[in-house]
């Protein structure tokens, strides 16, 4: 997060406020399951913009938090029992899907 | 392992939009090389790149040696290193995968009009799980690298959505291996590219070739 607030000032934008969020956190399983969603919808997010950043430093930065994304969303699927890719080929997920999509797992009770 | 979309059950729903015609193309190319094998895909992909730059096809070529590399090394610890239960089911679904990177690439080059390259030799000299998992996380940890330090080369759009939906998967491959190997899963908060001569020295160090 730190890293992307310093980049967007740097390229001459404002980062936008950190979000308010309820997450719905009572056993572990269901923690684990919701960091699962939230990190998938993190990493096919981030694919989708791959092919829209022109600038190639930039580029890197985002595939460099991407695959840790990746990475994250695999763990958890691993420790859940459960298939750790989507298939040999990821999806990408375009921002107002993903925003729509974290709003509905985070949306106030 | 239970099937389940590790991109969420909701995110299977998701409309995707606002993309190009080609890279729907590729994407439909990608997919249908998964599900029906990568002669599927030519129709596709000879339009969708038509535009493709040389330098774009030694990246593809980049890739695809070093996914020849990483189907190779599951193809022998499934023979060699006595894997069982769920590890032996990794190495079978990952081995799977990292073969179907190796069809499409083949066959985006050869469509392209380059030449696939022929398979890297090595020897992995594993033979048992714990030897398996440690060369699995190197090798993986390095594919990694190896696509993040690769991707900003690309000239086409559609190429870099195509291969960073690769990288994605060997990110998970990585962590898997990791998990099951004892270590941290993600141990920097940042992947670096690595550049072809990192890749080499680092493959060549973790095969001992």
């Amino acid at each position: 997060v730190k890293a992307l607030e310093g980049t967007i000032r740097d390229l001459g934008g404002k980062p936008p406020l950190r979000p308010r969020a309820n997450f719905p956190l009572d056993s572990s399983e269901v923690i684990l399951r919701f960091a699962l969603d939230i990190e998938g919808l993190g990493a096919s997010g981030y694919l989708a913009q791959l092919d829209r950043i022109a600038d190639k430093k930039l580029l890197a930065a985002i595939l460099a938090i991407h695959s840790v994304e990746a990475r994250h969303a695999g763990a958890l699927a691993t420790f859940l029992g459960e298939d750790p890719t989507p298939g040999a080929f990821a999806r990408p997920a375009f921002a107002s899907d993903v925003l729509n999509q974290l709003h509905s797992l985070t949306a106030p009770g | 392992m239970s099937r389940r979309d590790p991109n969420s059950p909701a995110l299977a729903a998701v409309e995707v939009h606002g993309m190009t015609r080609s890279s729907f193309l590729l994407r439909g190319a990608l997919a249908a090389g998964s599900m029906y094998g990568a002669g599927a895909v030519a129709p596709w992909v000879s339009g969708a790149l038509a535009q493709t730059k040389a330098s774009d096809i030694e990246v593809l070529k980049f890739a695809l040696g070093l996914e020849q590399l990483e189907a190779a090394f599951y193809a022998a610890a499934l023979k060699f290193a006595n894997l069982a239960g769920d590890v032996k089911e990794i190495a079978t679904e990952f081995g799977k995968q990292e073969q179907e990177h190796v069809d499409v690439l083949r066959e985006a080059i050869t469509m392209l009009g380059g030449k696939p390259g022929p398979a890297p030799k090595a020897k992995f000299g594993v033979t048992d799980q714990k030897a398996f998992l440690e060369l699995a996380a190197k090798l993986e940890d390095t594919g990694v690298g190896a696509y993040n330090g690769a991707l900003p080369k690309l000239t086409t759009p559609d190429l870099i959505l195509a291969l960073g939906g690769i990288v994605q998967v060997e990110g998970r491959h990585a962590a898997a291996v990791r998990l099951k190997a004892g270590q941290d899963p993600a141990p920097r908060a940042f992947d670096a590219g690595l550049s072809p001569a990192q890749v080499q020295g680092a493959i060549r160090q973790a095969t001992g070739g």
